[in-house]
């Protein structure tokens, strides 16, 4: 039960900070926004959405393997 | 018409020259940590079904494992946004330094162009010479004190750039326009036609002049200039 518990609010909070985290940041650049050039991109092309999106796909994934996890052990370790 | 602002505590009449981020350098380890966390997860997504029929000490190690690497991908990418939000700005009157990221930092730090007495770059060792980044160092009029900002990327240019704008801020402040200034005002109201009958400035006055020729190192003051419109 402490897995469970355990990982099932380790997901919740992470899944949390992550969309706190980009509420945060959008709130931020919406505010005070740059016209942004082949210049001042991450090495000439690569814009912040693109992290943020890969952030969002990472924690999700993580997440999925964390559950896939959890059932495998309720299923067949526990 | 109202801009829309770039950085907290921007005035309403300053403009945002130029900006730069920090030298990708600076975050090169975090993608590389990234990428690793990726194939890790990967790694753990495919094998999660079978770590879960283990005995209980290995279960232990991978539940820690998962903790670990979750605050470590949390970690790695509010460094990276923080990588993002964290700019120096060239404003016709100043250089802000906008330390901001998502949670922990929010301070900011203004050199006014008045007080800068001299800027010197440095580009040190192979590294900082063949990727292109280095330091500047900005010296204050009236103390001995300089600010640097390091990581520059590009620092030739961003060394020639605050040059312009703190001699153009010179000439400003004796009321002096430069004359580049001047024929480009000339030529945008020259393009616009009579679209903008109620503006205010010298500039007015100009949009039935023919020609303006000016020598390309010519300067003016202010009322020179509108002298030389009436004239016209």
């Amino acid at each position: 039960m402490v897995v469970f518990f355990g990982l099932l609010l380790l997901e919740i909070v992470s899944l949390g900070l992550c969309f706190v985290a980009i509420r945060q940041l959008y709130a931020y650049i919406n505010r005070y926004r740059f016209d942004e050039s082949v210049y001042t991109l991450l090495f000439g092309m690569i814009r912040l959405r693109y992290f943020v999106s890969f952030y969002v796909f990472l924690i999700a994934t993580s997440a999925l393997m964390g559950l896939l996890f959890l059932f495998s052990y309720l299923r067949f370790g526990a | 018409m109202p801009h829309r602002k770039n950085f907290k505590g921007q005035f309403d009449d300053e403009v945002v020259l130029a900006f730069f981020r920090k030298h990708w350098v600076t975050i090169f380890p975090r993608i590389i940590a990234i990428g690793f966390l990726t194939f890790l997860v990967g790694l753990g997504l495919w094998y999660a079904v079978l770590l879960g029929r283990q005995p209980g000490f290995l279960v232990a190690l991978v539940v820690t494992a998962h903790m670990v690497a979750t605050y470590l991908i949390h970690r790695q990418f509010l460094a990276l946004f923080h990588y993002f939000l964290q700019t120096v700005m060239i404003t016709n009157y100043r250089i802000v330094n906008v330390d901001r990221s998502v949670f922990f930092r929010d301070s900011k730090d203004s050199i006014d162009l008045a007080n800068v007495q001299d800027i010197r770059k440095q580009q040190n060792g192979i590294l900082e010479n063949v990727l292109n980044y280095g330091t500047l160092t900005i010296v204050l009029s009236g103390t001995h004190a300089s600010v640097n900002i390091s990581m520059v990327p590009r620092p030739g240019y961003q060394f020639k750039k605050i040059n312009k704008v703190k001699q153009t801020a010179w000439l400003r402040r004796r009321g002096v326009v430069p004359a580049e200034e001047v024929v480009r005002a000339a030529e945008a109201a020259r393009e616009q036609g009579g679209q903008h009958e109620q503006d205010e400035g010298p500039i007015r006055e100009i949009r039935s002049a023919p020609e303006i020729h000016l020598p390309p190192n010519a300067m003016k003051t202010e009322e020179e200039y509108v002298e030389l419109l009436e004239r016209m």
